[in-house]
């Protein structure tokens, strides 16, 4: 039977796969299908800020129908011709993965006769979809590179991807608040900057502790969300360094930040502002958690995948799974929001203030500044208060 | 994907394209993007994508994310029928009742007429019975249901889907009889914006000071019914050839006059659009175009004299290339390389115009390129400024190139005000100005407009 909701948040493992690879030093990714399927993903790469570089192997209907492996052999041919990747990741489309053919013979050929590495991602419906193909992707790259799990004192915050909204202002301040509260150094993860290329970068990696969130939260044994308000940072940065180890300055931090949000968030929970947040689910139920449990929100939760180990009670009032778009506008509007927090999906200008949080967002030329951490915190709630007392 | 790289005189020869298995495409689009283009922008049309939801993401942001704005789209629905690949392999195609009732309702709020289904590649490859999809959910919703019988893999550029969305279109008006007016249709699957700054508010416009009553736009934010209405024009005018498909032909044998079938682009270029309708039309609107034309060539013949002789690399589609070279080529211009992003059947009598009736000539000349062909021919050749998409803004800014965007605007490149907003935009790049703002956005300059009581 059909699915049920009319309007799905995510799409497909094309999407996934690329998530995590566009703009990842020495990697060439090439859609193995249709045009389409390549033409409608360049937008992963407009989300890292790149070069949509995204070769097709553009096949047709015939193609399917003679069989398409001679046509991935003289593209993986010219592929190493004009770029000479230090990885290529090939990924299906629903066409070819139907097709069922042996691309991994091709592929360890191509690895043979140029020296050069390959993955195989199934983007199709069939093998999962954005949420799965994360996972597999991490899991062939770690693979192709050897790339291990250290024990080491520096840590990754691995799963962070440059595609990420906001990657670009919020890792950094991310990495530099997790120093101080820590006395650790973060190094690049491997879908934000890494370049696995390189050998010593990948020694360095090795030995360093890895840390599952964002795109790969699922593989994380503790189900703790992105870092967004007060408390909501503090849980973050102990799951890092241990209950009762932050730093000196991380715990000064802390009590600083606390004090200055006392007053703030006790004007906003007399106004009970309703809000809706649309996001992956390890940024939307920290940031749900913190509107509800921190600042007294009234919040509508849509995520891409439920984590049963948080229930969603304790965090929002009314939840959505994989609902987007049109019909989470409808949502919405019937919820009373004030506030958005999400992609430009759900802006709707005159209904309810919007703040950019999760891709697509393709109207926001000006960064709006960090919502993560203590600094983020503050930033929210002042604007949340600006909103309610009708000063925006 | 036929390629082409060489000569145009090799272009014209038949057979001129080769298969290629690699392309580093970052510009064509898919025959569901174009189908989908043309009845998702409709007003009473709700469209369903069937089969796998990633379509729905990319073709959705695609759609919506250039003409949200700018151009008055606002947020249109794009529902899935989504079946799980193993469903579709197993031959599960029931509906869920939830479903239905949700797209009942939001047919309802959406005031939809008619239901198009668009299926994915695996509901095609595996022979789904769309027929009988398209009959649960009429039965279900109340509102007449049909489906587009294209998915990705049908073909490797736009085509395939403009030709299908239009046969369906017109296809229940074919057999009945209209009486035709002395008046022509715009055609153009663009926004729905006709605000005059922007492009097809240009073209109503200069229509309308020739004096060529304008029936109806055949464009995004149309209902069903301007299709029908529009039946009763005396010609069809193309405002961007890219869905010129079979349908233009058929109706042109049906007694709608297929006329200005290049876009109009310079002033050599509006000229022949506007000629070709009122020929159609049998009408004489020379003068009035001289007049026109008159109050543009000051500024038009101030920009000649900064661009004559400069070295240029362009691209476009198949309709916008043959615009700008209509643009390049009254700028007097040395057009060193051309690149056409995918080619219609139309295109090898376009480029044959341009050289016979233009003397078009060019170093380099190529079909379907890939970022690769673009670093090349940068490294290659010496531009003083590069007009092309807004993907070859990462190509200009490593070779520190001029750029002027083609794809990312709003101000109009129509029409006589047209070509002198492109030789402002080529002068201003030439001079520092950068026309990106981000990966996504464009940054636009004013218009230039000369109206008749300036």
């Amino acid at each position: 039977m059909s699915a049920q909701r009319l309007e799905p948040m995510t799409g497909c493992g094309i999407l996934g796969a690329l998530k995590c690879v566009a703009g990842m030093p020495g990697v060439l990714p090439m859609i193995h299908g249709p045009l389409s399927c390549s033409s409608g993903h360049r937008l992963a790469l407009l989300y890292a800020g790149v070069e949509p570089l995204l070769p097709t192997t553009n096949v047709t209907d015939p193609d399917i129908v003679l069989g398409t492996l001679d046509r991935l052999e003289r593209a993986l041919e010219e592929a190493w011709a004009r770029y000479h990747p230090p990885l290529l990741a090939l990924i299906l489309t629903c066409a070819t993965s139907m097709a069922g053919e042996d691309f991994s013979r091709l592929l360890l050929a191509y690895e043979r006769r140029t020296g050069g590495r390959a993955i195989l991602v199934d983007g199709s419906a069939l093998a999962g979809d954005e949420l799965t193909a994360p996972y597999e992707v991490y899991r062939l790259l770690c693979e192709a590179w050897a790339l291990t799990q250290g024990t080491g004192p520096d840590i990754v915050l691995e799963g962070l991807a440059r595609t990420d909204y906001g990657s670009a202002w919020e890792y950094p301040a991310l990495s530099a608040l997790v120093e101080r509260a820590t006395g650790r150094t973060v190094l690049p993860g491997l879908f934000s900057g890494m370049d696995a290329a390189d050998p010593r970068q990948r020694e360095r990696y090795n030995r360093a502790r890895k840390y599952q969130m964002g795109l790969l939260w699922k593989n994380s044994t503790q189900a703790i969300p992105a870092p967004y308000g007060i408390e909501g940072t503090r849980s973050f940065l102990e799951s890092l360094c241990g209950p009762g180890g932050l730093t000196a300055e991380g715990a000064r931090e802390h009590l600083d930040q606390a004090a200055a949000m006392g007053p703030l968030a006790a004007r906003l929970k007399a106004l009970a502002v309703p809000v809706a947040v649309e996001s992956a689910g390890w940024q939307g139920y920290g940031l749900a958690r913190f509107l509800s449990r921190e600042l007294g929100c009234r919040v509508l939760l849509s995520v891409d995948q439920e984590i049963p180990d948080i229930p969603w009670e304790n965090v929002c009032e009314e939840f959505y799974e994989d609902v987007g778009r049109f019909e989470l506008v409808e949502l919405m509007e019937a919820f009373g929001t004030r506030l958005a927090f999400g992609s430009s999906n759900i802006q709707a200008d005159g209904r309810w203030g919007y703040i950019p949080l999760f891709q697509p967002v393709w109207r926001t030329v000006e960064a709006e500044g960090v919502l993560m951490g203590y600094e983020g915190a503050q930033r929210v709630a002042q604007a949340l208060l600006a909103l309610a007392e009708g000063k925006t | 994907m036929q390629k082409y790289i060489g000569s145009l005189e090799g272009f014209l020869e038949k057979d001129s394209g080769r298969d290629e298995a690699f392309w580093a495409d970052y510009q064509v689009l898919g025959p569901m993007f174009s189908a989908l283009r043309i009845f998702m922008t409709m007003d009473d049309v709700l469209t369903v994508i069937v089969g796998a939801k990633g379509c729905a993401y990319h073709l959705n942001f695609t759609i919506v994310a250039w003409g949200e704005i700018d151009f008055y789209l606002g947020k249109r629905p794009l529902p899935v029928l989504e079946f799980r690949q193993e469903q579709i392999i197993g031959g599960d195609f029931s509906i869920s009742p939830s479903w239905m009732r949700k797209l009942k309702r939001l047919a309802e709020i959406h005031g939809g007429r008619r239901i198009m289904l668009f299926p994915t590649d695996a509901m095609l490859l595996c022979g789904a019975d769309l027929a009988g999809l398209a009959q649960r959910i009429q039965e279900g919703t109340g509102v007449g249901t049909g489906f587009i019988n294209v998915s990705a893999v049908s073909s490797a550029n736009q085509w395939a889907g403009y030709d299908a969305a239009l046969q369906a279109l017109y296809a229940p008006y074919l057999d009945r009889d209209f009486q035709r007016t002395q008046s022509v249709n715009l055609v153009g699957w663009m926004w729905p914006s006709r605000h005059r700054g922007h492009e097809i508010g240009c073209c109503i416009d200069m229509l309308r000071e020739v004096g060529i009553p304008v029936n109806t736009v055949i464009s995004g934010g149309i209902s069903i019914r301007d299709i029908e209405a529009s039946m009763t024009a005396g010609a069809n005018a193309v405002v961007c050839s890219s869905v010129m498909g079979e349908m233009l032909d058929k109706l042109d044998k049906k007694g709608i006059t297929l006329a200005g079938q290049r876009a109009p682009y310079g002033f050599s270029g509006t000229r022949e659009w506007l000629d070709s309708i009122a020929q159609a039309l049998g009408m004489d609107v020379t003068a009035a175009i001289d007049g026109m034309q008159a109050r543009y060539q000051s500024k038009f013949s101030e920009n000649k004299e900064k661009l004559r002789g400069k070295k240029v690399f362009v691209s476009g589609g198949p309709g916008r290339l043959i615009g700008l070279l209509h643009t390049l080529m009254d700028y007097e211009m040395d057009i060193q390389v051309a690149c056409m992003f995918w080619p219609h059947d139309w295109s090898r009598d376009d480029i044959r115009h341009m050289m016979e009736q233009h003397h078009l000539r060019v170093k380099e000349f190529i079909l379907s390129p890939g970022l690769d062909d673009l670093e090349r021919v940068a490294s290659q050749y010496a531009f003083d400024v590069w007009l092309g998409g807004y993907q070859e803004q990462h190509t200009c800014k490593r070779h520190q190139i001029p750029f002027v965007p083609i794809t990312v605007y709003t101000t109009p490149h129509v029409g006589f005000e047209g070509a002198v907003n492109l030789g402002n935009k080529l002068l201003l790049a030439m001079g520092g100005f950068s026309f990106t703002e981000s990966s996504f956005s464009a940054r636009e300059v004013e218009g230039y407009l000369c109206p008749p009581n300036a």
